[in-house]
């Protein structure tokens, strides 16, 4: 069997930037994630275990009672290791060294809005996580002027606004410029459309009943941190004539309301209201090409045993003894070129078909195989790029 | 950019390896009896292959993208076993299986052979286990190893007749007893374990190996005793299986292990069967894995005299130190927020952050721990 040395030319290393689609569905408080709705198994009425809208993050515990789930433990030692949920004051006092922290599958995330009045102020819980975000909303204010945190536009520490969080893993690095796309429905009614059509994270209005249409079309009702995952919703205009019940809130509909129900601890939220939000994630793939090449009058035979005529090989074994092993160099190989006539053999011609390649690395050790899909025939006057690509 | 570098010395740096366990239940409903047909042995769990040489078996019916793979299971015997022979289903099937299994797991003698599995892990001599049955735990479920002396398996050993789950009997725990300490190094895959019958000593008998690295079970066929096999097989193995519930003792006993079913099974079933034979058997099964946490913490001093002042530009106003409050007596104050790691040739290699910024003049020290974990 031949190695041949990949050239530096040979082996590229790429990168594919994969966008999955993104679709969250928002009604009477809940949330919905990619039209999926809950799995019914054996042992339980909900196989993944999380909640609906929600992704688990191991995918372990499909569809196990609750006896008999899987579940993690570390033992407490001098490393300060601990698992999620464990507080700092709880690993101090809580457990003795050599004791085992037990913890939980399975662990999820899902979307979650976060409501603020006005002049929410700076106090916890409420007020700080806007106030948190006041550094990167500023960072982004090249792109718009609707990210600064404190301008003519609005001052983000006093007015009423909405945060929905989106988690990275249902997006992976940054969330699409373009295809953020935010609907608003009223009884199946499409009453707004946010959509950030300049690509800077503005959402601006698009679309709409008249009466949205007149109080904001064109404006923008908030803007998105494409790779922090968060939408800021400040748009304060009605969009409907009539008031809906929005669970801390009963008002005309604005876009603040939107998403109302997601995960913000509002269970009465009007039925009628719903919310879709679509947008593309962006995943990157390191990849690893290596170009194969099968040179002309190369690769031409092969150690394996069948390539060899039987008959030659028993009239003529290898000589053995206690000095010496010499392989007969008169052994005829078996002519595997077929003949389109019919009881007629061919000539004899060097022809092997390629069914895998390995790849090995410097200490020629196996460490992948590339299989075909169907053997190539390989012969002297012909020659093959293989063309591998590996995930990594 | 930062605008003061310190070295870290040798004695700054330390490296830890911690070891995250996860707890693996699995019942034997779930490996026969929930998704499968009333004899237990096709379900939509249960993932067969035409090339018949192992079965693979999911914690959910596998077309859903929800499921899981647990395990695969085939089954095989030496070339060296009694129950080799050329007329024999599968034969050479289930000696590839042996041969693969066994130079993978127990390597090669200086003859370049194939060694079998030895009852005690002793190579030079002793008792072989011939005939086996391989649980190949995915990789999914054991990550970086199983951990040593958390292996239970409770099986019925001794079925009456095969009409799961009436007439299994002979219950028994195998397990890794006291592999904490007595684990053999002896294989080319790794560290393995010895499973006994029993915990109390002395622990019952030796009746197969569990490789903690590569994740398998080898047990030996002999365990079993009774009826055996594929409750719902082809005709020639229902017939092997109502031999036994007729009383009788079998044409191969005495060969794998004393007589029993599992000798016709061996014999005369595809491996397929053979691994049904296995599922429908299983009543409980579980382990502890472990993943190996690698770490390397740095200590990054900052003594009473260093990082007292910072490039960042907003930290002047009008050339006057602006924390410093207009005060020109006051010391230096300065808040660190981010701890940059360097190569030697000051290229930022890692960038750790603070919860909160922590206040930095001359009358304290901070010492920041910095841990990498790979």
């Amino acid at each position: 069997m031949p190695y041949y040395k990949f050239k530096k030319n040979e082996i590229f290393h790429n990168t594919i930037q994969a966008h999955p689609a993104v679709k969250f569905d928002i009604n009477d408080h809940k949330v919905f994630y990619n039209n999926l709705n809950i799995q019914s198994g054996a042992f339980v009425n909900n196989v993944t275990q999380t909640p609906v809208g929600a992704l688990s993050l191991y995918e372990l515990n499909i569809d196990r009672p609750s006896t008999s789930l899987i579940y993690p433990f570390i033992t407490k030692e001098g490393n300060f290791e601990a698992l999620q949920g464990v507080s700092k004051v709880d690993y101090e006092t809580a457990y003795q060294y050599g004791d085992v922290i037990v913890g939980s599958y399975p662990l999820s995330a899902s979307l979650t809005r976060e409501r603020f009045i006005a002049n929410h102020g700076n106090l916890n819980p409420t007020g700080s996580h806007v106030l948190a975000l006041k550094n990167t909303l500023n960072y982004y204010t090249p792109l718009s002027n609707h990210y600064a945190f404190s301008s003519s536009l609005g001052d983000k520490k006093i007015q009423e606004l909405s945060l929905l969080y989106v988690p990275s893993i249902f997006y992976g690095s940054t969330i699409k410029k373009g295809t953020v796309d935010l609907k608003f429905y009223i009884s199946g009614t499409l009453v707004g459309r946010l959509q950030d059509k300049y690509y800077n994270g503005e959402l601006i209005q698009t679309d709409g009943i008249p009466e949205a249409q007149t109080n904001g079309s064109g404006s923008v009702a908030g803007v998105i941190l494409y790779t922090e995952g968060i939408i800021v919703l400040t748009g304060s205009w009605d969009l409907t004539v009539n008031s809906y019940d929005f669970g801390d809130v009963t008002r005309k509909a604005d876009w603040i309301c939107f998403g109302a129900g997601a995960h913000d601890g509002n269970t009465d939220v009007t039925p009628s209201a719903s919310f879709g939000m679509e947008f593309e994630g962006t995943n990157y793939i390191q990849t690893l090409t290596m170009f194969a090449h099968a040179p002309k009058d190369n690769l031409n035979y092969t150690t394996n045993h069948t390539y060899i005529n039987y008959d030659s090989y028993q009239a003529k074994k290898p000589i053995t003894g206690s000095k010496q092993y010499s392989e007969n160099s008169e052994i005829e190989l078996h002519n595997t070129v077929s003949s389109s006539f019919y009881d007629y053999d061919e000539k004899f011609k060097h022809q092997t078909f390629i069914n895998k390649i390995g790849i090995y690395d410097e200490k020629k050790n196996l460490i992948a195989v590339a299989n075909l899909a169907t053997p190539i025939k390989k012969t002297g006057g012909r020659d093959f790029t293989f063309k591998l690509k590996l995930d990594i | 950019m930062a605008n003061s570098f310190k070295t870290i010395l040798p004695e700054d740096v330390a490296t830890t390896r911690t070891l995250l366990h996860e707890a693996i239940p699995i019942t034997g409903t779930i490996v026969s009896g929930t998704y499968t047909n009333a004899a237990r042995t096709a379900g939509a769990n249960i993932k067969t292959f035409t090339h018949g040489m192992y079965e693979a078996v999911y914690d959910y019916p596998y077309l859903s993208s929800s499921a899981n793979h647990i395990f695969d299971i085939t089954a095989g015997y030496s070339p060296n076993s009694s129950l080799s022979g050329s007329d024999h289903v599968q034969n050479a099937k289930k000696i590839n299986i042996y041969n693969q299994m066994a130079q993978v797991l127990v390597g090669y003698d200086t003859g370049s052979n194939i060694q079998e599995f030895d009852l005690d892990g002793n190579l030079g001599g002793g008792a072989k286990f011939k005939e086996c049955v391989f649980v190949n735990f995915a990789r999914l479920l054991t990550k970086d190893e199983i951990k040593k002396d958390s292996f239970r398996l409770k099986v019925f050993t001794s079925a009456t007749f095969m009409a799961p789950p009436t007439g299994l009997g002979g219950l028994k725990t195998i397990g890794d007893y006291g592999a904490q300490t007595t684990y053999l190094t002896n294989s080319p895959s790794g560290e393995y374990g010895l499973l006994y019958t029993s915990s109390a000593a002395p622990k019952g008998a030796i009746i197969g190996h569990l490789y903690y690295q590569a994740g398998i079970a080898v047990i030996t066929a002999s365990m079993f005793s009774g009826a055996f096999g594929d409750p719902n097989g082809p005709s020639v193995t229902r017939a092997l299986a109502a031999k036994d519930a007729a009383g009788a003792t079998g044409t191969g006993a005495g060969t794998a292990g004393g007589g029993g079913q599992i000798v016709e099974q061996l014999t005369g079933s595809t491996i397929t069967q053979l691994a049904n034979g296995l599922r429908v058997t299983i009543n409980d099964l579980d382990f502890n894995n472990t993943t190996e946490l690698n770490s390397t913490i740095y200590f990054c001093r900052a003594n009473n005299t260093e990082f007292n002042y910072s490039s960042n530009s907003t930290y002047l106003s009008s050339s006057q130190i602006r924390v410093k409050g207009n005060n020109p007596l006051a010391n230096p104050v300065s808040y660190i927020t981010t701890v940059g790691l360097y190569s030697p040739d000051n290229e930022l290699l890692a960038v750790a952050k603070l919860s909160e910024p922590l206040k930095k003049s001359p009358t304290n020290e901070l010492t920041l721990r910095v841990r990498l974990d790979y």
